[in-house]
């Protein structure tokens, strides 16, 4: 217990650190003594600033809605994409660009959550139809596939200049993220992100199994609910201004039940929260400094820094 | 506390069974036995409102359990079912802590009074010594225990067991029994027990609940063994309960084909399966009385006649004792031209070795 309070601490270190970090390093090389002047505060506070908040609260957005996603589907597989919130929110996307051709980020965004939450509504109709986690999930990936075959028709018809934008849009990246919008994409993850710390009980109770959980107290028909509902806005809101992001919300839940071995979620939900904030971030520096002068797609490097990531977890875990 | 079952109907979509009638009252064990796919669990499920009754109504001390919220339920009664969920990665301090949920808020902080009701428990149970060990690591046996743990730290008047003997050996089977009527009796516990082990349900439970002739009834234990009710329960075919050993055997004499012990003792009993699995009868003569007997719980009496009088052709095969040889005389010629199945065995070894 004293063991895991410390390493939570540290987590938390760690994103003080990462924080500050993110808006010092880029392509501009910004010397620590200027950091306070005038000269490069366009720069820190309407560049960086964005995109080191965007992808900090984003990988917390998208770590937490796969954790309780996992939990509640009890399956390791089920990440934030499953329940098809994002590919809703690319066809949003490849609408608008089809329609607009040179659109500007705030409709593209725009579409992109009201087709979000259109698909949220979807989902929700057969959460509260079916009662049935299992079919909530095969729908959920089945719509997913069948968006994904609209996506490509789209796409087969589709002048070559459009593929371009809309390939760019699906890589997924933070720094397109103005600063206008951080206000309103901060408040929802932060109101949702407390709020879930407030259903550890349920959380913890559906670990055991709808029966055992209904026998505790817990009224898991409400909370299914409840849990969709969460999980499904806190991909939306990443997905509608970021583009889809791989790997984070699959990889960090497991990053941090092997890091702290526990199945409580007073420790898991914090964990995962400060986990995916900086593992997000890390990749979104790596990405600005990679391939210098290069600014490549932070969803490029999560996929290629989750995957081995996760591999080597369960290589791991198996090997203990 | 009392739960009334009042015209229950029970089933997932359309109803098993209906019509339920039915009074629990606290300080007694209920067992519930009936067939495989009969609704016990269903049952269960249903007095404790995971899945909805299907009509009728279940009152606790006079209130409608629909009228209840979850939480008030779940303070007033627990459940184990088998373990159908993957709980590898619990601790059994994590899964028996699960109990004490009903009491605690959101901000889920166990204190001393907690952590002494879970240590109880353990002890009670005998896991102590595993309190830190994922159940990944504990035997099936350990678990069931630790589930029963679990529902004992929730403290509700009524408790309620789907198979809670199964996976245990019966020196464990015994101890749960006598645990839960203990918990019955001293702390004046509402408990219900679906088991297939009889034994036990006779030992420890008051009342039986069987399922009968599409729907479900209860009864004092005894009455129900008295009445040979279990036979009927199980509509038992080929195999017979004895009401008074408590226990299971095949029907004997289904076979046409018999066998004819001459001399011996029991010990051929230790055979008798032997020869009913490849479709013998056996029967034994013994020689001072002139009586055959047939095997059924003890050797029961079946014709008083003499050797000679008995129409040797009927068995198939005739064991004879080398022991009892000289005392005997057996007209060989009696039997057909192509009759060669008389045995001779001078002890246990030898009919170990026997092939039929």
């Amino acid at each position: 217990m004293k063991k895991n309070k410390l390493k939570i601490v540290a987590i938390i270190i760690f994103s003080f650190i990462l924080l500050p970090l993110g808006l010092l390093i880029g392509n501009i090389n910004i010397p620590l003594k200027d950091f306070f002047t005038e000269k490069y505060s366009f720069i820190i506070w309407n560049i960086r600033f964005p995109r080191t908040v965007g992808s900090f609260l984003g990988g917390a957005a998208l770590s937490i809605s796969g954790l309780i996603l996992q939990i509640l589907f009890s399956n390791p597989l089920a990440g934030p994409f499953v329940l098809g919130i994002s590919s809703a929110s690319l066809v949003g996307a490849i609408l608008v660009i089809f329609i607009f051709t040179v659109p500007s980020f705030f409709t593209l965004s725009i579409f992109s959550i009201i087709f979000s939450f259109l698909m949220i509504l979807v989902v929700l109709f057969f959460a509260k139809r079916l009662q049935k986690k299992e079919s909530i999930l095969i729908i959920g990936i089945m719509i997913g596939y069948f968006l994904s075959a609209l996506i490509n028709i789209i796409i087969y018809f589709a002048p070559a200049k459009e593929v371009k934008d809309f390939h760019i849009w699906i890589l997924g990246s933070f720094a397109r993220l103005p600063i206008d919008v951080i206000p309103f994409y901060s408040l929802v993850i932060l109101s949702l992100l407390i709020f879930t710390l407030f259903l550890i009980k349920p959380l913890n109770a559906f670990q055991m199994g709808e029966v055992y959980a209904n026998v505790i107290g817990i009224d898991t028909s409400k909370y299914l609910y409840i849990f969709v509902l969460i999980s499904s806005i806190l991909t939306a809101i990443v997905t509608s201004f970021a583009g889809p992001i791989a790997f984070i919300g699959l990889a960090s839940p497991h990053i941090a039940r092997y890091i702290f071995d526990s199945v409580d979620n007073k420790i898991i939900v914090t964990a995962t929260i400060f986990i995916g904030g900086n593992l997000l971030l890390l990749c979104d520096i790596l990405s600005r400094i990679i391939l210098p002068p290069n600014d490549i797609p932070v969803g490029l490097v999560t996929s290629l820094l989750g995957a081995p990531i996760v591999v080597l977890l369960i290589w791991r875990n198996i090997n203990k | 506390m009392k739960i009334r079952l009042e015209d229950l109907a029970i089933g997932y979509d359309k109803p098993i069974v209906e019509n339920i009638n039915i009074e629990f009252d606290s300080g007694n064990i209920y067992g519930i036995v009936g067939l495989n796919g009969c609704g016990k669990s269903t049952l269960l499920r249903t007095i404790s409102a995971i899945i909805p009754a299907l009509n009728g109504r279940i009152i606790i001390d006079d209130m409608d359990i629909n009228r209840l919220s979850k939480l008030e339920l779940s303070r007033k009664m627990s459940l184990v079912v088998p373990e159908y969920f993957d709980l590898s990665s619990f601790t059994v301090y994590d899964i028996v802590a699960f109990g004490r949920y009903p009491y605690k808020n959101f901000l889920l902080k166990f204190n001393h009074l907690d952590d002494e009701i879970i240590n109880n428990a353990l002890l009670e149970l005998e896991l102590i010594d595993l309190k830190y060990r994922k159940t990944a690591n504990i035997s099936q046996g350990e678990l069931q225990r630790t589930l029963i743990a679990r529902a004992f730290v929730q403290q509700t008047p009524v408790i309620l067991l789907d198979e809670p003997l199964s996976h245990l050996d019966p020196q464990h089977q015994f101890d749960i029994m006598k645990i839960l009527h203990n918990k019955a009796k001293r702390e004046n516990k509402l408990i219900i027990i679906i088991s297939h082990q009889i034994k036990f349900l006779t030992i420890f439970s008051d009342f039986i609940v069987y399922f009968l002739d599409n729907t479900v009834k209860m009864d004092k234990i005894e009455r129900f063994l008295y009445n040979n009710l279990y036979n009927n329960v199980f509509s038992l075919n080929e195999i017979y309960f004895d009401r008074y050993s408590l226990d299971f055997d095949i029907f004997p004499y289904k076979s046409k084909k018999k066998i004819l012990f001459i001399g011996g003792d029991n010990d051929i009993i230790i055979f008798f399966r032997y020869f009913l699995r490849n479709g013998y009868t056996p029967y034994c003569y013994n020689i001072e009385k002139n009586l055959i007997y047939y095997y059924a719980k003890k050797w029961n009496i079946l014709i008083n006649k003499k050797l000679e009088e008995i129409n040797l052709n009927e068995y198939e095969y005739i064991f004879i004792d080398e022991n009892v040889k000289s005392k005997i005389y057996i007209d060989e010629s009696e039997f057909g031209l192509d009759y060669k199945n008389i045995i001779y065995y001078k002890n246990f070894e030898d009919l170990l070795y026997i092939d039929i």
